[in-house]
């Protein structure tokens, strides 16, 4: 036990004052404060909030044969509410016009004409193409201009002006959602994708621990000053310790981004954390998945890193892991969908899965008590025999130099051991 | 009392590398395993620490099993490896406390043992900054830094200049003075002859030669003679005398037997041949070597 804990102490020494996880804790850090601060960011790119300011820009509506009269004034304000600068009837010549478009000292021109055939109101507009937003602000000035245009002709007719607000004014709705999935699954999925990520990253680093020290011979004095077991778990100890304190960092950083910088009226995101089952139970709970999850995939790791002689044969010799990994993240991932079928409840308890899903249903607040404590045990016996298993192919694969061992010889060489 | 290895062999496959070997250590010095490469020395030292399990046969300290609680050792091996980015410090601190060392008596002995191999600038310093000679030295201060009853020195002296050498030396040497039960294996075979009392030959893992350094070399004879003059004496050697090398001032000559130097002395005394030297020799350990693991 002493050993475990020396080792485990000196591994994590040696990887948080390496530089590579100084760097990447806050260049991770970095990303989720200025995630965070993406609003603000935007609001400071596009000027400050002042009324005079506009989302769109400005746009020049001409109304020269005076379909809509002293009622077009009206949607100068009417379009400052929907984020345009609008200015009517201009006197500048249409090739003028069309300069200051090309520009871009105008975001267009439209002009409010009559189709001859109809009688309809048709709008000529001059906008610069844009592949990505469409026309949807124009669309937007159809739906303005038509409720001038219905206002005008309602007060031509002598309708009250308490009906035609009516009729202007937008249908109010109200939805009352009776099931929760919708809005969770979304949660599930997230908290797929960001276990995935740590798990097998982390899970990763212990194969790269591993080989490195066998590569660099430092093993063959390792191995003599303590047991192959010793070292084993000190350092899938160690990595784990690393890992949480990280994953914990950049948590609470997003926490604290999140009230510090997140503008109060962003709703999307306050129904997301609201529909979070957040407890201390479930937070726990959850923390105790990403430690099984992460053993699993860490001694996978620990035998791949002691089977190899050279770094540069980690990758091909980690594929199988990478393989499984992936098959469990996407089944974990496409089931959050669907957190009552069969699917998902077997990517919450088929053990490479388990640590990818079962957070995600927790959180989303779709598992049963039961379903979690199957699905722990299910992970935690998976752990105990893979470590077994493990701790004796580390020993066989260890000291093993040369050609790389493949699965089928390093059970040949533990059976001749 | 010390080390036992008795009718020990190692399997792999079909194929015994190490074949009922024995070594037998009852009083502190040094005993030389020796071999071409291939020949079973890493597995033989790896069982003997517990590396690797042997299939067959007895390995004991004192009457009990090698392990850490048992026997304090330590072990230089051939291929050199520590953390080139870790500390110097902070390595030897590590390995001293897996060693079983308190941190005080670590630090002590980390501080005195870089001061004697000349480290102590290096000390809170990354060991990569180290030369390959200084860091063959770390090594070696990982392996002995906890007093071990029982040390394994493969390859001492591999790729180390003279002045290195003569440090490594005298440690060696302290260490014996000091009770130490070393097993030593080398290419060099200056190296065994110089500190070995014992040895034990290896060839394909069976044992090919076994014994005390000087009652091996004995019991070959003085078969070597070796002649030194400036004169053409070839007319005068008989034809059961095999010249081994002719140089500008001498010859090497393999005899049968001692009798034969004699009557060859006194044919060049009677034709007036002048001699610097006439000596006959035991063969060296690297004759042994060759003529045992190189057929």
């Amino acid at each position: 036990m002493k050993d475990i804990i020396t080792i485990t102490k000196y591994t994590i020494k040696e990887n948080i004052t390496k530089k590579s996880f100084i760097v990447s804790t806050i260049l991770l850090i970095a990303i989720i404060v200025i995630i965070c601060n993406i609003p603000n960011i935007i609001n400071l790119v596009s000027g400050d909030d002042s009324e005079e300011e506009t989302q769109y820009g400005k746009y020049i509506i001409n109304d020269k044969e005076n379909i809509l009269g002293e009622d077009l004034n009206n949607i100068i304000e009417m379009g400052k509410l929907s984020g345009f600068e609008i200015e009517v009837n201009s006197n500048e010549k249409e090739e003028a016009l069309e300069e200051k478009v090309r520009n871009n000292e105008l975001a267009g021109v439209i002009e409010i004409t009559r189709n001859e055939e109809t009688g309809v109101i048709r709008l000529n507009c001059t906008v610069m193409g844009n592949y990505f937003t469409g026309n949807y602000e124009l669309e937007q000035f159809v739906t303005l201009i038509k409720a001038i245009q219905v206002s005008k002709e309602l007060k031509e007719a002598n309708v009250s002006q308490e009906t035609i607000n009516n009729i202007n004014a937008n249908i109010e709705f109200e939805t009352k959602t009776l099931n929760d999935e919708n809005n969770n699954f979304g949660i599930a999925m997230a908290s797929a994708f960001i276990l995935f990520f740590a798990i097998y990253f982390y899970g990763n680093s212990v194969a790269v621990s591993v080989s490195s020290e066998k590569t660099s011979r430092v093993m063959e004095t390792l191995v003599t000053s303590t047991k192959q077991r010793n070292i084993i778990i000190g350092k899938t100890l160690a990595m784990g310790i690393v890992s949480l304190s990280q994953l914990v960092i950049l948590i609470l950083t997003a926490v604290v981004s999140y009230k510090l910088f997140i503008p109060a009226d962003m709703d999307f995101i306050a129904n997301i954390i609201g529909n979070i089952n957040l407890n201390v139970v479930s937070v726990l709970v959850c923390f105790v998945f990403f430690i099984l999850g992460y053993t699993v995939y860490a001694f996978l790791n620990a035998v791949t890193g002691a089977t190899i002689s050279k770094v540069e044969d980690l990758q091909s010799a980690q594929t199988p892991i990478a393989l499984i990994a992936l098959f469990s993240f996407y089944l974990a991932y496409f089931t959050a969908t669907m957190p009552d079928s069969g699917a998902s409840k077997f990517a919450s308890i088929f053990p490479f899965s388990a640590a990818f899903s079962m957070p995600g249903r927790i959180l989303a607040g779709g598992a049963t008590t039961w379903e979690i404590i199957i699905s722990i045990a299910v992970l935690l016996i998976t752990a105990v025999i893979l470590a077994v298993i493990s701790i004796k192919a580390y020993s066989n694969a260890v000291l093993h130099y040369g050609k790389r061992l493949n699965i089928i010889e390093l059970f040949k060489i533990s059976k001749e051991k | 009392m010390g080390l036992k290895v008795q009718g020990v062999t190692k399997i792999y496959g079909n194929k015994e590398v190490v074949q009922n070997l024995s070594i037998e250590m009852d009083k502190p010095g040094v005993y030389g395993l020796l071999g071409a490469n291939g020949a079973g020395k890493t597995t033989t030292i790896r069982m003997i620490l517990g590396i690797i399990e042997k299939d067959k046969g007895i390995i004991e300290w004192n009457g009990k099993k090698i392990c850490k609680e048992n026997v304090k050792y330590g072990y230089l091996p051939e291929e050199r490896g520590i953390y080139g980015k870790a500390k110097l410090f902070d390595q030897l601190m590590y390995f001293a406390t897996l060693k079983g060392m308190k941190k005080e008596d670590a630090k002590t002995a980390i501080l005195e043992w870089c001061k004697r191999l000349g480290l102590e600038e290096y000390i809170y310093k990354p060991a990569e900054q180290l030369s390959k000679g200084n860091q063959q030295k770390v090594q070696l201060m990982i392996a002995i830094i906890h007093k071990p009853e029982l040390l394994i020195l493969d390859e001492p002296f591999s790729g180390l200049d003279p002045v290195n050498t003569k440090i490594i030396k005298e440690i060696i040497h302290d260490l014996i003075k000091q009770g130490t039960y070393i097993i030593l294996t080398s290419h060099q075979m200056s190296v065994v002859e110089e500190y070995c009392q014992d040895i034990i030959m290896l060839k394909a893992g069976k044992t090919v030669l076994q014994g005390n350094l000087n009652e091996i070399k004995k019991s070959y004879g003085r078969n070597n003679l070796n002649i030194e003059t400036y004169q053409e004496i070839e007319n005068f050697i008989p034809a059961n005398m095999k010249i081994v090398d002719k140089k500008a001032n001498g010859y090497e000559l393999k005899i049968e037997k001692e009798e034969d130097a004699q009557r060859l002395l006194e044919k060049l005394v009677e034709n007036k041949i002048t001699l610097q030297k006439f000596e006959l020799k035991e063969p060296s350990l690297q004759e042994i070597f060759i003529e045992k693991v190189g057929e």
